[in-house]
């Protein structure tokens, strides 16, 4: 049997190209050389920030001031001197049009912990932090992994997305994904539509309950798989979460919209084979028929 | 319905939308319940939901919603704007509650199917 696998993700060689607009943190506060150095050491406290660009009224870069310079001037006892006095001038900087990549050389090279972020006339529009660039690199990873397999004698193509518990702020996403993937094949708006409904739950599944999982589809000529497995605390009574309205998820989950108990049943009604095997303190595993209506060439 | 015309009935304020005037509506599905959203038996509607959350966005794609009112006045952060803008997905914020906008749109003859 030959297989081609192909890892992709967003780490491809499209993301170092992404402009250090995607990374860097705005809002900043507009800080002035005649600043008190007192208020910058209570800036950096509530905003936890190690370092915060100094700027004229009108925006422009002037200089940095960071931790180690706050360190000096409280060893000096100086906490009244104005920023002017313990800025670093003049001061490494990125242009919005820089890309990622470039932003990491050179805080690699430099060892800078942070690189404002101007315009073309020099006004600063955000700082690159090297935890905001950590942060980025770190969701892209995590959150996107994409395993894609072709099996070419057996006309099968298969996708499988990592799904992470807890992570709300993706939650959707290996679904999306999936859609995106499925889009590409000529398949019916209403099979699409059904497979979307019934990952989409699954997904919501393991990140509402479970550790990890992952989220797979399987596609051939005459039919899509979706299955949904998770290291999880597993389902003690199945027929019981098989029953609409029935939910063992906590408030919070509930108040963003989600696990209303409807999960399940709603995968089921979409699927024309449905299988569910769940082992308490095990995990769970969801698998799922969606006959196609137009056969795949 | 046109979809700017859905915004001028419920005074909504336009988050997301390139072409406003080419988006026809014909059926609304309104649900706080991500659930429910998925649930809908309607294809290609717009969903009139007070959830402004991220997730909202997504499951509107997966069902194939054709655009999203956000009711209540409820703040919508940029996660979500990127999103929708991403996703093609337009996003109306009205003041209106859940209640008067599934109303309003009732009357000027929108229907779940």
């Amino acid at each position: 049997m030959t297989m081609d696998s192909e890892v992709t993700n967003k780490l491809g060689p499209d993301i170092l190209s992404y402009s250090v607009e995607k990374v860097m943190v705005r809002n900043i506060p507009q800080v002035t050389p005649y600043w008190q150095m007192r208020h910058i050491k209570e800036l950096m406290r509530i905003r936890r920030l190690d370092g915060v660009p100094v700027t004229d009224d009108e925006g422009h870069l002037l200089g940095i001031i960071s931790i180690s310079d706050l360190i000096i001037c409280i060893e000096n006892k100086d906490l009244e001197a104005p920023v002017s006095k313990y800025m670093t001038t003049p001061v490494k900087c990125l242009i919005l049009s820089k890309t990622l990549i470039e932003a990491l050389r050179e805080m690699n090279r430099f060892k800078y912990g942070r690189l404002p972020v101007v315009d073309e006339e020099f006004k600063v529009i955000g700082v690159v932090y090297w935890w905001s660039l950590f942060a980025f690199l770190q969701e892209a990873l995590d959150t996107s992994m994409v395993v894609k397999k072709t099996i070419p004698s057996e006309g099968v193509i298969s996708y499988t997305y990592q799904v992470l518990g807890r992570d709300f702020v993706h939650a959707g996403n290996a679904s999306l994904q999936m859609r995106k993937s499925l889009q590409q094949l000529s398949i019916d708006p209403k099979d699409l539509r059904r497979t979307g409904i019934i990952a989409y739950e699954a997904e919501m599944n393991i990140i509402i309950h479970a550790d990890k999982g992952f989220l797979q589809v399987k596609i051939n000529s005459e039919k899509i798989e979706v299955t949904a497995e998770d290291k999880g605390p597993g389902i003690s009574d199945v027929s019981l979460a098989m029953q609409e309205g029935f939910t063992t998820a906590p408030d919070y989950i509930r108040e963003m919209g989600f696990g209303a108990g409807m999960g399940l049943p709603n995968i089921k009604r979409n699927s024309d084979i449905f299988q569910i095997d769940s082992r308490v303190g095990v995990g769970t595993k969801v698998y799922s028929v969606v006959n196609l209506i137009r056969r795949l060439k | 319905m046109k979809l700017n015309y859905i915004v001028n009935l419920i005074k909504g304020r336009i988050c997301v939308c390139q072409h406003l005037e080419s988006i026809e509506i014909d059926k609304a599905w309104a649900a706080d319940l991500m659930s429910d959203v998925l649930a809908s038996p309607t294809e290609e509607a717009l969903l009139i939901t007070s959830l402004a959350t991220p997730q909202i966005v997504r499951t509107a794609e997966m069902v194939g919603m054709v655009g999203i009112i956000i009711v209540s006045g409820k703040k919508t952060d940029d996660t979500i704007l990127n999103l929708a803008e991403e996703l093609d997905i337009p996003i109306v914020s009205t003041d209106l509650s859940l209640f008067e906008t599934c109303g309003i749109l009732y009357d000027h003859g929108l229907r779940s199917n």
